[in-house]
């Protein structure tokens, strides 16, 4: 223990502890910026090194509701042997009033060290076990397997039904299960995909952890001698087999799922090099004229051909060009590559539409498109130029279970009161089930509603259906933040400035946040204003270390709505 | 001027410098940053044009200055805004050194893209301008630089009579004489002298080897060398030759792909006479990939598109090798290179290769 004999603040304990601590990449101690860094990357929340410096003047504290925060700070001085006792730790918490380590913090602390590869926990000796059902501080770093036992352990019924629901029927596999899990490092493109995607979609491209596979979900037409194949597995064969349909159509309401489902499948055959070029475009609000170069904006969904060709020409390296001629030279410079055009975010898309003519001029045995769009109107569920799958609500308890377990281990460090509803997930599950109509994303809103208040706030909601039910908890929202003073209406401009930069491709990282937050004078309400979205699942942040913050596009043409009242 | 609205302190001059640093710094591929980090040029680029601030806006030119003498980016929206904007800033501002330098950076970039007509413009306005000012030897480079637009364009006499020029007034013992000699030996290959151009580009290659700071025009001359060598039928030779170009890129990873892409299409055409058409394929699409995002390089891109061709011609595939010829085509027309130049193109790297 550092100076056991002097009354020492919590300040001028963490300071010590701080500076006790050894960086061996870095070959010194801790900075207060580092520490804020790993600070954040931990808890969710941003902090810099303001805030370290004012804990450890004494000038700030920690509110003795964030525990969270505490538990992080000590794991991290721990981690890097600024602090080595259990006693060190608490001397620290005590002298800022706040309460000893209980064994589940402890045992929390010692998994976190031990997962950042430190034998010599000092909270090893701890009574519980380490399979303990306690939350850890970090899952995601783990491996798959460690990450696997913890979440089974925690969440036991999350085992079951991942052997038993999400492929009740599969028994061959041609491709791996994990087939693209793993995230694509998008390099020297990242540039171009944002700029076309956007970030939310490139953020799928590079997120691990992306999908949680729900075979029930994805309703795939069976050709002939496929039964045996999960829906995924057939989604996956169809775009890499040469004879198979040179289209898919994904189609489903917002909040489905189709963009991750899409981002998956592109992983997959990228893993597989199945294509070694993503091209394509998503639907936006507003786009530039390729002619006159002034910016057009659009009602959601609406796709503008034009802009698809020149986005095409230009990730080809094609001069921009319009129409037939378009057409024709894409599909000539595409010739002896393996490539997928993706069209995201589509509002409509029906039998002899412009955009399935070009997109049948421009695909081929190597040249696949995926399409995801909300509405599909008289196209064969499969020939041999399309294939359609919709995506279906979440139907069965077990499913709706599952999915929400994995919900809350991927949100309890953002929302840590996701955890307590766990234990009462299937009780309520008929209901919620029956109140979303399964739709994954209203599931999500108002199991965090859930969390925010109680399940008998959520069981009063309006009998609102799908679309309009999604609108209403938006409204909900929005209203509740124009009731929570600076920190509510920080977080709705923070909304909207986001819906307006995600599609222009910026990747909205801490850095960025903390300065558009700088710009406007808002920046002691940002961190507040970031928790308030999370618990309200309005945001996501996909990257953990530097951030890269997105909001659902429903969301987004949520807010857009808002500017145009 | 609207005097009040501006103040030049809100301008972040060092985020600028350090976004150009990161930019063009070896290892880093100027593709992967975000597009958060180019806005600034084009909000700063926005707030000078407002101002009106013409030494603004040369300041900010001059910060990007080592990623526009760099091979991979300079098809990029902001920085090709940013270089017509500071060249109009310089003639306003009068500012004739200056005009001089960006106007030889745009037409060493319109020549990269293939706009050799306009990149000669550009050649001639900037030696005119380095003349008015007395900068002689500047005015020579630029001047040297139009024999490539002109052999580019299918003038090969204008070419080397320009080249005899350049040569008769550099001194024997100037390093430099490398470049005219390089490109000389390029007329030379061109009138089917294989064994004149080899000499040539083996006194280029010496020549470049003693300039400081030389990897790219040395990795250029080995390539040049390697498909001389490959047509003579010295085949390892020539692979060796590739193989040494290519080694030189990774130390500059990222900045000069249009120059890697370059040695890769040489390094295709030899295994293509080679008939390894799976590693052929391969390398093309590479070469592909590091030019057709960012640079607008279409002169390279036809020349890729060509050797496809050659490969589906070879490979049995006369379809496709007929829909890339319309492909290598369009690039031309756009260009506005005429078909005569490109069968003597033909003439030059393949059949050579054949009758060889």
């Amino acid at each position: 223990m550092l100076n056991d004999k002097l009354p020492l603040s919590f300040g001028t304990l963490l300071r010590q502890f701080r500076e006790r601590t050894i960086d061996r990449r870095q070959g010194k101690h801790l900075s207060q910026e580092s520490l804020a860094r790993k600070l954040s990357d931990k808890v969710g929340i941003i902090f810099n090194r303001n805030n370290i410096g004012s804990w450890e003047m004494d000038k700030g504290l920690v509110s003795f509701e964030d525990r969270r925060t505490l538990i992080a700070l000590v794991a991290i001085l721990t981690e890097f042997e600024g602090i080595r006792t259990p006693e060190d730790a608490n001397h620290l918490l005590l002298a800022g009033n706040y309460r000893e380590l209980n064994a589940s913090e402890k045992e929390e602390i010692h998994r976190w060290v031990t997962r950042k590869g430190i034998s010599t926990s000092p909270f090893s000796t701890v009574e519980q076990p380490f399979r303990s059902t306690n939350s850890g501080l970090d899952e995601e770093k783990g491996s798959p397997s460690e990450t696997l036992a913890v979440l089974f352990g925690r969440f036991p019924r999350l085992q079951s039904w991942l052997t038993a629901a999400s492929h009740p029927v599969s028994q061959v596999e041609l491709y791996a299960r994990e087939c693209g899990d793993t995230p694509i490092d998008l390099g020297s493109q990242r540039l171009s995909i944002s700029s076309s995607f956007g970030s939310y979609f490139a953020g799928l491209l590079e997120k691990p952890n992306l999908y949680l596979e729900i075979d029930s979900q994805i309703d795939c037409p069976i050709p002939r001698q496929q039964a045996g194949l999960s829906a995924l597995q057939r989604i996956f064969w169809l775009l890499e087999y040469a004879r198979g349909p040179r289209t898919i159509i994904i189609g489903g309401e917002g909040g489905m799922g189709k963009s991750t489902l899409s981002a998956k499948i592109i992983r997959c055959l990228h893993q597989e090099q199945a294509i070694d070029l993503i091209l394509g475009d998503s639907a936006k609000g507003e786009h530039m004229d390729p002619l006159t170069r002034k910016i057009i904006r659009y009602k959601p969904g609406y796709y503008d051909l034009n802009s698809f060709y020149a986005r095409l020409c230009s990730q080809l390296g094609l001069p921009e060009l319009e129409g037939r001629q378009a057409i024709h030279a894409i599909r000539d410079r595409l010739l002896g590559r393996k490539a997928i055009i993706v069209l995201d975010n589509l509002e409509t898309v029906q039998n002899g539409d412009e955009l399935l003519v070009s997109l049948k001029a421009l695909t081929s045995r190597d040249i696949r498109a995926i399409v995801t769009t909300r509405k599909i109107h008289g196209i064969q569920s499969l020939d041999s130029e399309r294939v359609v799958v919709q995506l279906q609500p979440l139907t069965e308890p077990q499913t709706v279970e599952g999915f929400l377990d994995w919900h809350i281990n991927q949100h309890q460090y953002q929302h840590p009161a996701l955890r307590s509803l766990q234990p009462e997930i299937s009780q309520h599950c008929g209901w919620l089930i029956e109140r979303t109509g399964g739709i994954p994303l209203l599931l999500q809103l108002i199991l965090s509603d859930a969390a925010r208040f109680s399940w008998t706030y959520v069981q009063a909601l309006p009998s609102l259906y799908g679309k309009e039910l999604l609108n209403h908890l938006y409204q909900v929202r929005w209203n509740d933040l124009g009731n929570l003073g600076k920190p509510g209406s920080t977080a709705r401009e923070l909304l909207r400035w986001i819906a307006q930069e995600q599609y222009k491709g910026l990747i909205i990282t801490s850095n960025i946040l903390g300065e558009w937050a700088a710009a406007h004078n808002l920046s002691p309400y940002l961190s507040d204003a970031i928790s308030i979205l999370f618990e309200m699942f309005l945001i996501t942040n996909r990257d953990s270390r530097l951030g890269n913050f997105s909001i659902y596009p429903s969301l987004v043409e949520f807010v857009e709505e808002q500017e145009l009242r | 001027m609207i005097q009040s609205e501006y103040r030049q302190d809100i301008i972040s001059w060092n985020g600028l410098r350090k976004l150009a640093e990161r930019a063009s710094a070896p290892g880093i591929d100027p593709g992967s940053i975000p597009k958060n980090d180019w806005l600034i040029i084009e909000q700063t680029l926005d707030h000078l044009l407002a101002a009106e601030d013409w030494n603004g806006i040369l300041q900010l030119r001059q910060i990007f200055n080592p990623l526009y003498a760099n091979d991979s980016m300079t098809g990029l929206d902001s920085l090709q805004q940013l270089d017509q904007q500071a060249i109009k800033a310089a003639r306003l501002a009068n500012n004739k050194q200056e005009l001089a330098h960006l106007l030889g950076a745009q037409g060493h970039n319109l020549h990269r893209q293939g706009f050799h007509q306009r990149a000669i413009e550009a050649f001639e306005e900037s030696a005119q301008c380095y003349q008015a000012i007395g900068q002689a030897r500047q005015s020579l480079e630029n001047y040297y630089m139009t024999s490539l637009c002109q052999r580019a364009l299918g003038n090969r006499e204008t070419a080397r009579q320009i080249l005899q020029n350049v040569l008769e007034q550099t001194p024997s013992n100037d390093p430099w004489r490398a470049h005219p000699l390089q490109v000389l030996s390029w007329l030379t290959q061109d009138q089917g002298d294989l064994s004149g151009t080899e000499v040539l580009l083996r006194q280029a290659l010496a020549l470049f080897r003693v300039t400081p700071n030389s990897d790219m025009l040395i990795a250029g001359a080995l390539a040049d060398l390697g498909e001389v060598v490959g047509i003579l039928g010295r085949t390892q030779e020539a692979k060796d030759l590739f193989e040494e170009s290519l080694s030189m890129f990774p130390r500059h990873k990222g900045q000069y792909k249009r120059q890697e892409a370059r040695t890769a299409l040489k390094y295709a055409e030899l295994l293509m006479h080679q008939k390894d058409y799976r590693a052929v394929e391969h390398i093309l699409n590479q070469a592909d990939d590091k030019i057709s995002s960012y640079g607008h390089y279409y002169d390279l891109l036809w020349q890729i598109e060509l050797a496809r061709a050659f490969v589906f011609l070879r490979t049995g595939r006369l379809i496709f090798c007929l829909r890339k010829m319309h492909s290598v085509f369009r690039l031309r027309r756009y260009l506005g290179l005429s078909n005569v130049l490109l069968m003597q193109h033909i003439m030059k790297r393949y059949l050579q290769r054949f009758l060889h």
